[in-house]
């Protein structure tokens, strides 16, 4: 095991040195700078050119890209070109907004969706099975973040239940929980869809398997057939999409953010890019590339645990 | 089915767990919905209006201010006299006057404040207003006097703006994340994506201001959540309301008070002076005579929005309108690109940022512009970033679109490399002399000259003067309808009991 955790880690670095270069070189192509932007219409070239000078920006490339590097290893991302402080906390104030916010609808999406698809599965061909199809399909053609509109209207506008969107701040640990509710739901009962027809493809795919029958012929319980034999054996896919949807929850949630007003990292990505902010986006964009890494190597090491035969072997 | 059985049991367990807020005790405190958060908090050294719409009047104030209709009116100084010459001006500086940190107002600040923005180094966005200024002598703590190196006419206007404003040596650094200002609310705190804290100054130097004790600046972004914030009660208004096609739904209901006031945003569909056919005067009027300025405003903005005839909006000093100079007349405007040898038409590109008002007006001005036979083609130009490459420093373009926030914006078209590459030595004279001219009337006269040739020479397509949009709760006194400079100003305002 500590030979490949090693070899994993090496790997990570790796790839992450890469994707380091790669994000580097293509937001240094992209048109536009920070300086003239913040200056505005109004400004001319040689004050342009003195904040140019203040931010740094008139350094050669291959000078930002090692300074960049070298702050990665020491943990100073450098200072945000339009926020003007730590890019660090800038991103630690939104994560602690997207992780819980994006756990929150991991679980709407897997409390939801895997019952449901196994629930569908042993009584295929049966009406839960037409309805779970029907609510699934909804689901996946229904876009989040329009989800969230109607969330709105119907609980905050209309009832009053909710705030409508915002976020207090985890001061208020209820009232920032309160704030998520309706941003999770809205993101994860899309995912919980796409788990519905995962889970109740995989399960009725394993079903169909000798070892399914062998223990149906033995004479087990129906329920400790469907539980233990055909369940277990059918989440090997449903894990890999769930780790996918977990990238996605943190990198993606940007359309229900805005709808629902929360500052998470999705919003701080979109909001540097479009100010060409590149000191915060290339470490946001470094930090999903990590994170996809990271979330792959789970999804592996869960494998390990579903499966023995792959522990044996490994 | 079983997704909303969940989603029940949780909304039962928030509702039983929900505090009951907001209750109905003399209000003192204002949640104030903006559409954009600012990068920072320091007006004088970036340009973003969002900057200004916290801070202005608010945490930082300048020697002078603007009032509701865009008149100077004294701040920090009480009084200025101006010299014969219109060269040397001398403020009378406000006594008693601290800044939040408890550094005292006085002469040496005006001195460091003025240097500062006019410094070899400085990044302030607007550094040309303080060019003019040779030096500042401080004879005593409440006098400053300003000499200047030419006649400068709008010198006391432009210290009325974000960039002017006063501030402390000790947190110039600092300003940018925590403002130290002499203004009524001083800076609390800033939960970055959320919200900016301001809370009452109780040492502020004019007693009895402000009433409020605190206010709460909310950034929304999105429109939909604008609206949905309002509707749920979660903030107290917004200002610069952005969905102008929900703002009749709000004029209707009694809790709000929408008000459609002024601003100094001007649309304006930019072409390429240089670049032919847009050299030829006769095509430029041809074009601005195809357009039904009203039906662009009914579309781009809901029917919000004052349609303009030149580069100057309503809430700028001397402005005349001028939309009688080209009004829509499609058969003139055939008969004009005939004479300029272009019956059939032309075909052009029009490069127009994505924002959805802007959008929609290049849409529209796109198909007045085929009734006359003239094709555009639209790109969509990323705002900022692209379209200040691309279009702004590039001069990339042919036909553009974009909204001109800044107010008494005139003199750009006398700006040797500005993007509309416009050249007209009369022009320039004229702004040169206006510029030189310290008496109002008359400077006004010569910017009301100088409009009517932008007017009549259209190097820019005038299109209309933008609303400022403001849903408030009906019971809020004070807000300012009009905006001109683009600013929040919460310094009177005050609940109804």
């Amino acid at each position: 095991m500590p030979a490949i955790l090693l070899r994993r880690l090496a790997y990570f670095v790796a790839t992450l040195l890469v994707a380091s270069l790669v994000i580097f070189v293509v937001l240094d192509l992209l048109p536009g700078n920070a300086a003239a932007i913040l200056l505005g219409t109004s400004a001319r070239p040689d004050t342009i050119a003195a904040l140019q000078q203040q931010l740094g920006l008139d350094q050669p490339a291959w000078w930002r890209y090692l300074s960049w590097i070298r702050g990665l290893f020491t943990g100073d991302l450098g200072r945000s070109l339009t926020y003007g402080v730590p890019v660090s906390g800038l991103m630690a104030e939104r994560l602690v907004v997207t992780i819980p916010l994006a756990l929150l609808a991991l679980l709407v999406a897997v409390g939801a969706g895997v019952p449901m698809g196994v629930w569908a599965a042993a009584r295929w061909r049966k009406l839960p099975d037409h309805a779970a199809s029907v609510v699934a399909q909804m689901g996946i053609a229904i876009p989040d973040f329009w989800l969230g509109i109607l969330l709105i209207l119907f609980f905050s506008t209309g009832l009053n239940w909710f705030s409508a969107g915002g976020f207090p701040g985890w001061g208020q640990p209820l009232a920032a929980l309160k704030a998520l509710v309706l941003p999770a739901l809205a993101l994860g009962l899309p995912q919980a869809a796409i788990l519905v027809r995962v889970t109740r493809a995989s399960v009725l795919d394993v079903a169909s398997q000798d070892f399914v029958r062998t223990a149906e012929a033995k004479g087990l319980p129906a329920r400790q057939v469907l539980w233990r034999h055909t369940v277990r054996n059918a989440l090997l896919p449903v894990v890999t999409i769930v780790g996918l949807q977990f990238s996605f929850l943190i990198a993606g949630a940007v359309l229900v953010e805005n709808v629902f007003d929360l500052p998470g990292i999705g919003l701080l990505a979109y909001q540097a890019l479009s100010q060409r902010d590149l000191v915060t986006i290339r470490s946001v964009t470094l930090f999903f590339a990590g994170l996809v890494i990271i979330v792959n190597f789970l999804v592996d090491l869960s494998y390990l645990w579903l499966d023995p035969r792959l522990r044996a072997r490994g | 089915m079983f997704g909303s059985s969940l989603k029940l049991r949780m909304m039962m367990m928030m509702v039983s767990t929900m505090a009951c807020l907001g209750s109905a005790v003399a209000k003192d405190t204002l949640t104030l919905g903006l559409p954009v958060e600012p990068t920072g908090l320091d007006p004088t050294i970036s340009a973003p209006v969002a900057i200004r719409e916290v801070t202005w009047g608010n945490v930082f104030e300048g020697l002078v201010t603007l009032d509701e209709e865009g008149e100077v009116q004294p701040l920090l100084a009480t009084a200025w006299d101006v010299s014969e010459d219109g060269l040397t001006y001398t403020f009378r500086l406000r006594d008693g006057v601290r800044f939040h940190n408890g550094t005292p107002f006085d002469s040496s600040i005006v001195k460091f404040s003025l240097d500062r923005a006019r410094a070899e180094d400085s990044t302030n966005a607007q550094k040309q207003f303080f060019e003019p200024i040779a030096s500042i002598d401080t004879p005593d703590p409440l006098t400053a006097v300003v000499h200047l190196k030419q006649p400068t006419g709008l010198f006391v206007y432009h210290l009325a703006w974000g960039d002017a404003v006063m501030v402390d040596p000790a947190t110039v650094d600092a300003n940018r994340t925590e403002p130290v200002g002499t203004g009524p609310f001083k800076f609390k705190s800033w939960q970055r994506g959320i919200r900016v804290e301001l809370v009452r100054n109780d040492d502020y130097w004019d007693a009895g201001v402000p009433r409020l004790a605190a206010v709460t600046f909310r950034f929304i972004d999105d429109a939909q959540a604008q609206a949905s914030a309002l509707r749920a009660g979660d903030v107290d208004g917004v200002y610069r309301f952005t969905a102008p096609e929900l703002f009749d739904a709000f004029q209707k209901d009694d809790r709000f008070n929408a008000v459609a006031g002024l601003s100094p945003a001007k649309i304006v569909a930019g072409m390429n002076n240089a670049r032919a056919p847009f050299d030829q005067p006769k095509v430029r009027q041809a074009m601005m005579s195809a357009i039904d300025r009203q039906a662009v405003i009914d579309a781009a903005y809901s029917g919000h929005g004052v349609p303009i005839g030149s580069h100057y909006a309503p809430t700028d000093p001397g402005y005349v309108d001028l939309t009688d100079v080209w009004p829509y007349d499609p058969d003139k405007a055939r008969a004009l690109l005939q004479e300029a040898g272009h019956a059939d038409g032309f075909k052009a590109s029009m490069k127009c940022p994505q924002m959805s008002y802007v959008m929609r007006t290049c849409e529209m001005v796109q198909a007045f512009l085929a009734e006359v036979g003239i094709q555009l083609k639209i790109e969509t130009s990323e705002f900022p970033a692209k379209w200040i490459e691309d279009v702004f420093i590039g001069h990339n373009f042919e036909v553009t679109a974009v909204n001109h926030a800044e107010p008494m914006d005139i003199d750009i078209y006398s700006r040797p490399n500005y993007y509309f590459q416009y050249k007209n030595p009369q022009f320039n004279a004229l702004i040169a002399q206006a510029g030189a001219t310290v008496d109002e009337d008359e400077r006004n006269a010569l910017y009301a000259k100088a409009q009517e040739i932008l007017a009549e020479q259209v190097p820019a397509l005038y299109i209309f003067g933008m609303p400022q949009l403001s849903i408030l709760d009906a019971r809020l006194k004070g807000m300012w309808e009009n905006a001109p400079i683009s600013e929040a100003y919460v310094r009177d305002a005050y609940w109804e009991d």
